[in-house]
Formats: structure tokens, sequence, C-alpha cells
């Protein structure tokens, strides 16, 4: 009741209104070498529709410490209903600790990407392999 | 017929009864109580009781509507309707208090009470309320004058987390402070009828934002006065 009198209150006065749909992703992550894992949280698709339809929209970032391959993974995240569609997840690591993702005279590293089947889902499994290096999560290479 | 005559002739001997002067009375001379200019209660608040005005505001960005009724000891309710453009409205209510009323000076306070209502590239609506302070300086025709305002909105907004066992519901609530500046000049055209020209800086959403100032022409007309 006191639910129902306060959504009648606010009727017609919302702003921002706001839908996050909760999922639980887990798996492994398997990378050649260890280092620091930039995990990236993304819309499949988000804005537009077709072929104006705009890869990719991150939503989420996480940063883990990997010492050892296979990395299981165990990462719970509020997906925004409203921005787009599909789950992605980008990940890479940083092997030489300097934040960025390779650089002229840099040590190549190594990053990959997972899409997921049949999301929405509270529960998602995932094998990521970072396997290819230096490459961007909007690479025409995944 | 000769007692008749008898008394006319006796009316015409006598002599005529003399003419008391008229007694005295007191005079009372009635002097019109001052009242204020329409254009000088619209922008300074506080009309005399039954003093009424409607002021309509064209300008770059704001419009308004602005009724005021005195209903005595310079206490007026009021009622507003105001615009950006066509793009952001603002509905109050509320009184207008004047604290100091002198024949070349009055200030008067404001409260309003409304709802604000934006649809625009970002929507916003919630409830809002002003205080605000008018100070005029009225000389002949001229009403030059000063409104000072801080302008709140409460912005809600809703949050759906569903969860594996169910979906939970947020609210939350985002203050807007809008403060507000007007300086302008109050012509009288008659007690009924006056124009005003004025500066506006309304900050909409201070800090965070930038604003550009503003301008306005209205028209007061009124009766009761």
């Amino acid at each position: 009741m006191k639910r129902a009198l306060l959504a009648l209150a606010f009727c017609g006065c919302v702003n921002d209104d706001i839908v996050l749909y909760e999922t639980r992703v887990r798996g492994t992550v398997t990378a050649m070498a260890a280092g620091t894992l930039h995990l990236e949280f993304h819309h499949e698709t988000s804005f537009g529709q077709g072929a104006l339809a705009h890869p990719l929209g991150l939503f989420e970032r996480r940063v883990r410490t990997v010492s050892q391959s296979p990395y299981s993974l165990d990462e719970t995240v509020l997906y925004p209903q409203q921005k787009g569609d599909g789950l992605v997840i980008y990940g890479w690591l940083d092997i030489d600790g300097d934040g960025v993702l390779c650089a002229p005279g840099k040590t190549p590293e190594p990053a990959g990407l997972f899409r997921t089947v049949g999301f929405p889902s509270h529960n998602v499994n995932i094998s990521l392999l970072l396997d290819k290096q230096c490459v961007g999560s909007e690479s025409p290479g995944f | 017929m000769l007692t008749a005559a008898v008394f006319a002739l006796q009316a015409a001997l006598e002599p005529a009864t003399p003419i008391d002067p008229p007694a005295p009375t007191s005079q009372v001379e009635i002097l019109p109580l001052r009242t204020d200019p329409v254009v000088l209660d619209q922008l300074a608040g506080g009309p005399a009781k039954g003093a009424w005005g409607v002021s309509v505001q064209a300008g770059y960005p704001w419009f308004s509507l602005r009724a005021l009724v005195g209903v005595g000891h310079r206490l007026a309710p009021l009622l507003e309707v105001e615009s950006a453009l066509g793009r952001r409205f603002s509905f109050s209510a509320g009184l207008s208090l004047a604290w100091v009323d002198r024949p070349h000076v009055r200030l008067s306070g404001e409260v309003l009470l409304g709802w604000m209502l934006q649809e625009a590239e970002l929507s916003k609506r919630g409830p809002s309320g002003e205080l605000r302070l008018r100070l005029a300086f009225p000389v002949r025709w001229a009403v030059p004058y000063l409104v000072l305002g801080t302008r709140h909105a409460l912005l809600p907004s809703r949050t759906q987390i569903i969860r594996e066992a169910g979906t939970e519901t947020q609210w939350s609530v985002r203050h807007e402070w809008t403060p507000w500046g007007s300086v302008g000049l109050g012509i009288r055209i008659s007690q009924r009828i006056g124009l005003d020209v004025a500066a506006d800086y309304g900050w909409v959403d201070a800090p965070a934002s930038v604003a550009i100032p503003g301008v306005h022409l209205a028209f007061h007309f009124g009766g009761g006065r």
C-alpha cells in the first residue's frame, strides 16, 4: 500500500526511470601470461537499429589481478536494459603495468572478446580467451 | 368673503418675519486615499486591500503571466505561470507581503510553491518552490525595481533492479537550484495600466550549467484602486 501511494505520488514526475538487470557472470579467462586483467562489459548493440545500430556500448569496467591461467571469473554486474541489447565481455591483460593496451616500443598485450548467447539471463557462463595481440574491443578482428 | 379680506390685509400689514441665518453645519472634506499604480504593485508586490493586477510578460527566454490581489495588511495571494521558450514551464501559487511601504520605497517578499516541467532534450519535472525579494523606488511615473530570487526544484528518479529473487525499486531525488535576478524600469501609464522592461538572469541548474542573460517587456493592468 505504501509503495503504491509512493508510486502514485510520483506518477508523472519521474525524471530518470532506470531499469537495471542483475547478471552474474562466471567462467574462465585464459591468457598466456600474468598481469592485470582489464574487463569491459558492453551491450552488443547500442543506439540505432538494423544497419545503423552502433556496435558495443560500455556500461561497466572491472580490473582484476591475474597470477595464473586460466583465471576463474565471478562478477555480478547491473546491466542497463534501456541502453541496448545483448551482452559482450571484452578483456585485455596489462602485462607491463602501464595501464595502456599496447604502445610503440612496449610489449604486445593479449586481448579477447566473448559474445554471450541467450541473454538476458541472471546467470551467464563465459570462456574468455585472450589470444589476439593489441586488439581493441571495437576491432573488426573480433 | 369679508373674513378673507381681513386676513389678507392683516398679513400685508404685518412686518415680515426676519429669516434666520442658516445654522452652521460641520463639513467633511473627503480626500481620496493614496492609491498605488498597478505597475508598482505588480513589480514591488504587496498591493493594498482590494487592489488587483495582472502582468503579461514576453521576452527572451522568459514569458510569464502573474496575477495578484490584495487582501489587506499588504498581503496578497498570487498566481504565476512561467515559461522559457515554451520548453520549460512552472506553475506556482504563493503569497506576497510588503514589509516596507513608503512613498518612494517598497520592499516585499514572496513565497511560491508549484510544479516545474521541462520538455526538451533534457526533460525534467517535479515540485518547485521559490523565495523572492522585490524592491522598487517609485518616483512620479517611473518605478525602477530589482528582483532577487532563489528557486528550487526536486527531480525524483526511479531505479529498478531486476534480480533473480525479484525486482527492487529505489527512489532518488536530485535538487535543481536556480538563482534569479532581474533589474528593470516600470512605467506608469495610468493607475490601472503600466509597462516595464527589464534584464533577467535566471541561472537554471546552477552552478553546474551556464546561463545567458535575458530581457523582457511586460504589460500590467488591474483595478480596485
